[in-house]
């Protein structure tokens, strides 16, 4: 079986348990929501599966396409997702994790993965894959941010406009969602700081400085201030709510811009594959 | 001798208007008085509760169902096409029928709630102390009140009164999640408001902060609740400190306005606050509901939220509309007894009845009478009661078309024991 063809099987499987996540958010059954997550399980596993035999192909950490990255972002939502399940039993919550798990999967094969290829010698080493690494599970983690800021949005429209309260009562409290946003943002940040600090530790070892003004680059900055004001406002100032939230959403759309977008933007963090420019890239 | 009933109720109208034409307590001595001087009103009772204002009344003629809406609207100032839309009118059995619906809590927001039962037990004392009821809505409610005595004992439709306590516990649930060792402060506790506290405190709030007009007040129910009390005028610690708000004062003006409230939030870093304000007239400021991360419901909203459709509730309630109709029979019996030409009938028979019996006894007391000494007995018998019934048999048809014929009426049945199966 050819990993482009699992790929397309973790992406049916998201995309259905998706849909049992919605039976259950409609129906209030519970057969819904263990047959969702046990599709959505047994996706991340397939989709794992095909991420790793293109590494195998590739012999090495297998991304530098951006097929391969927004797959890995996929695996690692629903990483996180389990991994809060297994803490918290959220109701209602799977709904979102894989909605975003899908559509992230759908944009991947929107870019599709050129046959895996031996990874330029000049960009392998464990601190690079560390680097990458972190960053993308940071991505991961505060993708999840965002999905539990949107559940909290919904729950806060259905709360305040007294509407919809059978749906209400199906999704997570509002603290609560406060609350894991908060503990997702926290745990997602120090990732993207240790991810960022790998990335400025190996350019200084490979290329002599800490920074370039890359697109990527600074876009990255923006974003961690981002999530870094969230942080000081939640802490400090005692923000709680919407308006935290709101940073929360900021947040997310910058890390699509940083991930996606700057593929777009001249800069050494390009993407190869599909644009066929990995030459610019290996200039760099 | 028309009974007429006018309100407007939780399913008619929203609580602004409901609060605008509801009587205060402390009021209705004052509300009383002005409905004496309709001259056309010759019985009243008013039942103000917060999800309705009713009132029941016994007019001159069947014309009079514009009195009620214009008692009401000199009563509260306000123009009566301000409620008029929400308004519904009832007349004779519909209106008794109603009031029978209403005491059992059928009609309730929470069906089978039974603190609406002693809600009009107390309202017809406050007509009674203020002497407006006459033999007909005096009756009337002391069967109300019995038929709502026997639903809820006969059925179980009282045994899950928390309904709307329940539904305040899951929105604060929707809200904070887990309720453990979250505040509550109670404002004014009503019986509505205890209800929901005991929800949450069965679901794990920590004891209440209570506040009251009056310290002692507060010191009162805060004994009664294990909670801590606290002045209406030195509230800002307590809503620091509070999570949940339950409000129930009888306050005319909003206690809470939203200008507190906004610096409230402030100072509270917006964390969540979660308002029930079952108040009417509302003590929050309807606004504040706005305010972020400050989650306010009043009694409707509780209402859309409480579901009613439980099949045992179902079964319940046929039971209990068998048991109110029976109730209702009854009440009406009394009342079609209540009419002059049935009296005299009555009255007739039971004096033919006590002659037969009695010259009866005679004869068999006295066997060898002759015929015409029993027809010389016979009449005697006769003369006598026709005698003492003419006077009150001419007096009773006047009654038909006197103000007080019904209360006349009743005194006869009373003293002749009409009505009554036996001796």
């Amino acid at each position: 079986m050819t990993s482009g063809l699992l790929w397309e099987m973790a992406f049916v499987l998201y995309g259905a348990a998706n849909l049992f996540f919605w039976a259950e958010l409609a129906f209030q059954k519970k057969i819904f929501v263990i047959l969702a997550s046990w599709l959505a399980f047994i996706g991340m596993a397939i989709h794992l599966g095909a991420l790793i035999t293109r590494g195998i192909q590739a012999n090495g950490f297998p991304v530098i396409q951006a097929h391969d990255a927004l797959g890995l972002l996929a695996i690692l939502i629903l990483t996180s997702y389990f991994v809060v399940q297994w803490k918290w039993a959220l109701r209602g919550f799977g709904f979102f994790a894989t909605a975003l798990a899908f559509l992230f999967t759908l944009v991947s094969l929107a870019y599709p993965g050129d046959a895996p290829r031996q990874i330029n010698p000049e960009l392998s080493g464990t601190m690079l894959d560390f680097h990458i690494a972190a960053i993308i599970l940071s991505f991961g983690i505060l993708a999840l941010a965002f999905c539990s800021s949107v559940a909290y949005l919904a729950q806060d429209f259905m709360l305040h406009g007294k509407r919809m309260m059978q749906l209400s009562k199906r999704l997570p409290p509002l603290t609560t969602l406060d609350l894991l946003t908060n503990r997702l943002v926290g745990v997602g940040f120090i990732l993207l700081s240790i991810g960022i600090a790998l990335g400025s530790l190996w350019a200084e070892h490979q290329w002599g400085k800490w920074w370039s003004s890359d697109a990527k680059l600074t876009l990255a900055l923006i974003t961690w201030l981002t999530y870094a004001i969230y942080i000081y406002a939640r802490t400090l100032s005692g923000w709680k709510g919407k308006r935290s939230v709101f940073l929360i959403i900021v947040g997310f759309v910058l890390i699509l811009l940083t991930f996606v977008g700057t593929n777009f933007l001249p800069g050494r963090h390009r993407f190869i594959g599909q644009t066929q420019r990995h030459d610019l890239f290996l200039k760099s | 001798m028309n009974l007429v009933l006018a309100g407007i109720n939780y399913k008619t109208a929203p609580v602004s208007i409901r609060e605008s034409i509801a009587f205060r307590d402390d009021d209705l001595p004052k509300a009383f008085e002005l409905i004496r001087t309709f001259s056309e009103i010759r019985e009243s009772a008013i039942l103000s509760t917060c999800n309705r204002t009713e009132i029941y009344a016994v007019t001159n003629s069947l014309e009079m169902s514009d009195v009620i809406p214009e008692y009401l609207a000199r009563y509260h100032e306000i123009p009566s096409k301000s409620f008029l839309p929400h308004l519904y009118t009832k007349e004779g059995l519909d209106a008794a029928r109603h009031l029978f619906v209403v005491t059992s809590g059928l009609d309730s927001l929470v069906v089978g709630e039974n603190q609406i039962l002693s809600q009009v037990k107390q309202f017809f004392r406050r007509a009674q102390e203020a002497k407006s009821l006459g033999t007909i809505l005096h009756r009337l409610f002391q069967c109300a009140i019995l038929a709502g005595k026997r639903i809820r004992h006969e059925t179980t439709l009282g045994e899950n009164p928390g309904s709307v306590g329940e539904a305040a516990v899951e929105l604060a649930k929707q809200i904070f999640g887990e309720l453990k060792e979250k505040a509550v402060l109670v404002l004014g506790a009503g019986k509505m408001g205890r209800l929901i506290l005991e929800a949450l405190t069965s679901a794990g709030v920590s004891s209440p902060m209570v506040a009251s007009r009056t310290f002692e007040k507060a010191k009162e129910v805060a004994e009664e609740l294990h909670g801590i009390p606290y002045s209406l005028d030195d509230l800002d610690q307590p809503l620091q400190k509070s999570d949940i708000i339950i409000t129930a004062t009888n306050a005319a003006t909003p206690v809470l306005k939203r200008a507190r409230l906004e610096g409230l939030m402030r100072e509270r870093r917006f964390s969540p606050l979660f308002i029930i304000d079952i108040g009417v007239p509302r003590d929050v400021e309807a606004t504040a509901g706005q305010l972020e991360n400050l989650f306010l419901y009043n009694i409707d909203d509780l209402k859309q939220i409480v579901s009613k459709s439980n099949e045992s509730l179902q079964k319940e309630m046929v039971k209990a509309e068998e048991i109110l109709d029976e109730e209702l029979l009854k009440f009406q019996t009394w009342k079609d007894s209540l009419q002059v030409i049935p009296i005299i009938k009555a009255l007739t028979f039971r004096m033919e009845e006590f002659k037969s019996k009695e010259t009866e006894k005679v004869f068999q007391k006295f066997p060898n009478l002759s015929e015409q000494e029993r027809e010389a007995i016979e009449n005697l018998a006769h003369s006598l009661i026709n005698k003492i019934l003419h006077r009150p048999l001419v007096q009773l048809k006047t009654f038909a078309d006197h103000p007080l014929g019904i209360e006349y009426l009743e005194v006869t049945r009373t003293l002749f024991g009409l009505g009554e199966k036996n001796d």
